[in-house]
């Protein structure tokens, strides 16, 4: 609802509205990143030494956009225990990180340790069960 | 026996056709098995039969889909066009730009009816409810793409490629695609089917291309169209319309001469009726002559049929008159293929003049412009070619273009299988047939007191047996009462059929097994009370 407010006083075009709101609130932290390419995920995904969360969602997809702000909480909330790493499915450049985890619904989180993918949680089931996932992860 | 003659010159022909269509040594060197050009109904239909036959022989298939739509700014390039939110992706023309937006705008402008009258039901809504059109279009648009994801992770699932790309065919088995970015590539195949649909025309008047819009942008448009001319008297004309008045934004509808041309104008008639009673202007017998810009809206120069001009200004004008076939385009007359006026002539196995490509859909010259059409014709079509066994007994091999249902979502829905009472008369002639007809008020519109006696069943039959030619109904849900329907005349239903099933109470569809007044009789055709 927010991103809808924001559209209109700002008047600018949906979708890139949305999609640099994302990029205002998230680009900073040091504990998420937007990946770029295949190249990308291998350096901070597949390489990482902490656990990462790699988040597929797309700017359409109504539940993408209420579960990417709670993950990015976790991140902050549990600061450098684990990566947030995000692909926007969208992306030319990313079709081949999606072909690989064969993607197949929005939202679908695929959780690394030591470069092997551990647990894939498709969908958003609400923050507890998510942060108690989360917690098995790094622990 | 004649019946089983038949089947096997079929079969036999099938063999024939399909599997020497092409030299079966210079298969070999071809980069694709298949390679389908248009990626919507048809084409996706046949690309994921075509591989789940090869599949299920253990062969390992190399089958790809062109699609390509450029966007319609490029194409009219004036700044005066409405700003849109248009992305193309797989689906063709019913997921980015047809049925499926067309419905949900349809369900928006019901939800309008359901709102205003839910007082009634004891519901505490306010006397007046707006409606948002940027959130309704910016909803429909993020469901579009989901559905584009859908089919993505389909192609990548079952393997088959996807080529974003315009295609252009060099020689009989070669075609050259081009991308947006201007990249060419060429491609080989032993067979290709061609399924690249059609497109809206614009009519040849001043303006029209600058200033006007069609349905490919109505679902994509940022800002409410807002006083708006529909040119047309297509079900793409009456739907919009339709929606759009329900979505509250004032229309007018222009019409050379009558609606729904060659649907039962009986009915027609019924639903333009029931749109001027909502609200709706109707213009008929007038012709748009030009279109000029007057700061932030557009100025329609219009003849009547006394050819009397006329002026007036609107903010949106949305042609709706009739959709080309962009098959031309393809360079497939070189290589020999014929076509019928714009369309892709093929035989009753979609087979081209040039053995190994075919074409399904709405390029083609049979059948009624419709995504299950394509879809069941290019999944026949698949099978036929590709699968080792063709399954014999009461299999149907072959697409069957007659008795075809469809619906037209107008505000006044309108479902019909079979032929209509003018066709009929003309076949059969008028001694030979019998009409059964009733108008009537479902429960929920007398409760309501809205809408009564608006809906109408109408059962046209033959013969001593009375076997059923024609079914159509005005009313709710008229998809799904028809469809059901479908079957029933597939498999011969007769008034007597109707007459021995009994109905579910209360609906509107139990009519249909209470008809008992006809045409012949002269008698008021109107129900009062239970």
């Amino acid at each position: 609802m927010m991103h809808m407010r924001i559209n209109r006083i700002g008047n600018l075009n949906i979708g890139k509205g949305i999609f640099n709101t994302y990029k205002r609130c998230y680009s900073s932290s040091k504990n998420v990143v937007q990946l770029k390419n295949l190249n990308d995920f291998e350096e901070q995904v597949i390489k990482s030494k902490a656990p990462v969360v790699v988040d597929f969602y797309a700017d359409w997809c109504g539940p993408c956009k209420n579960l990417t702000p709670k993950l990015v909480g976790l991140a902050e909330k549990y600061d450098g225990k684990f990566l947030l790493a995000k692909v926007d499915i969208d992306d030319i450049n990313c079709t081949e990180i999606v072909r690989q985890y064969e993607i197949r619904a929005l939202p679908t989180l695929v959780m690394f340790k030591n470069g092997e993918p551990t647990v894939t949680i498709v969908g958003d089931r609400g923050i507890d069960p998510l942060e108690s996932d989360l917690k098995q992860l790094f622990d | 026996m004649l019946v089983r003659f038949r089947r096997r010159h079929i079969l036999e022909t099938i063999r024939k056709y399909h599997k020497g269509d092409s030299n079966e040594q210079s298969s070999l060197k071809h980069q694709y098995d298949l390679v389908c050009i248009g990626g919507g109904s048809g084409g996706l239909a046949a690309a994921k039969r075509a591989h789940l036959e090869l599949q299920s022989r253990d062969i390992q298939p190399k089958i790809a889909i062109v699609d390509y739509r450029e966007h319609p700014n490029i194409v009219n390039t004036s700044p005066d066009r409405p700003e849109i939110n248009w992305r193309w992706g797989l689906g063709g023309t019913c997921t980015n730009v047809g049925c499926i937006p067309k419905k949900i705008m349809h369900t928006a402008a019901l939800y309008g009816e359901y709102v205003q009258n839910a007082s009634e039901f004891g519901w505490k809504v306010p006397s007046t409810v707006e409606h948002d059109w940027e959130s309704l279009v910016e909803n429909v648009q993020n469901h579009i793409r989901s559905i584009h994801f859908g089919y993505r992770s389909d192609m990548m699932l079952n393997k088959i490629e996807h080529i974003n790309a315009r295609a252009k065919f060099l020689d009989k088995h070669t075609i050259e695609v081009t991308d947006a970015k201007g990249n060419v590539k060429t491609i080989t195949s032993r067979r290709f089917i061609i399924a690249v649909g059609c497109m809206p025309k614009y009519p040849d008047i001043e303006g029209a291309k600058e200033y006007a819009i069609t349905s490919d942008e109505l679902f994509a448009l940022i800002k409410p169209p807002n006083k708006t001319l529909v040119v047309g008297a297509s079900y793409i004309a009456l739907e919009s319309a339709g929606y759009l008045s329900g979505l509250n934004q004032k229309v007018t509808v222009m019409m050379r001469s009558i609606p729904l041309r060659g649907f039962d104008q009986d009915c027609a008639q019924k639903i333009v009726e029931f749109m001027k009673e909502r609200g709706t202007t109707f213009k008929q017998g007038c012709v748009p002559t030009k279109i000029r810009k007057n700061k932030n809206s557009f100025v329609v120069e219009y003849v009547d049929d006394k050819n009397s001009v006329h002026v007036e200004e609107y903010d949106t004008v949305l042609f709706a008159v009739g959709r080309k076939c962009v098959a031309d385009e393809l360079g497939l007359q070189q290589l020999g293929v014929k076509f019928d006026n714009d369309k892709i002539d093929v035989n009753e196995f979609e087979q081209t003049s040039v053995p190994h490509i075919y074409a399904v859909g709405d390029c083609i010259n049979r059948g009624l412009e419709l995504t299950p059409t394509a879809i069941h014709a290019g999944s026949l079509l698949s099978r036929r070619i590709y699968s080792e066994e063709l399954v014999t007994k009461n299999h149907k091999h072959i697409m069957d273009y007659t008795n075809v249902p469809t619906t037209v979502f107008t505000p006044l829905e309108y479902g019909s299988c079979g032929m209509s009472e003018e066709d009929t008369i003309k076949k059969y002639g008028q001694d030979n047939i019998e009409v059964y007809l009733i108008g009537f008020t479902p429960l929920e519109h007398e409760f309501t007191h809205k809408d009564t006696n608006k809906t109408y069943m109408k059962v046209i039959c033959v013969g001593s047996e009375e076997k059923i030619i024609g079914f159509h109904y005005l009313g709710p849900n008229a998809g799904e009462i028809t469809q059901g329907v479908a079957v029933a005349i597939r498999l011969g239903v007769t008034k007597h059929d109707l007459d021995s099933t009994v109905g579910i109470h209360p609906t509107v569809a139990e009519e249909m097994t209470r008809l008992n007044i006809t045409r012949r009789s002269g008698l008021v055709a109107e129900k009062r009370g239970c």
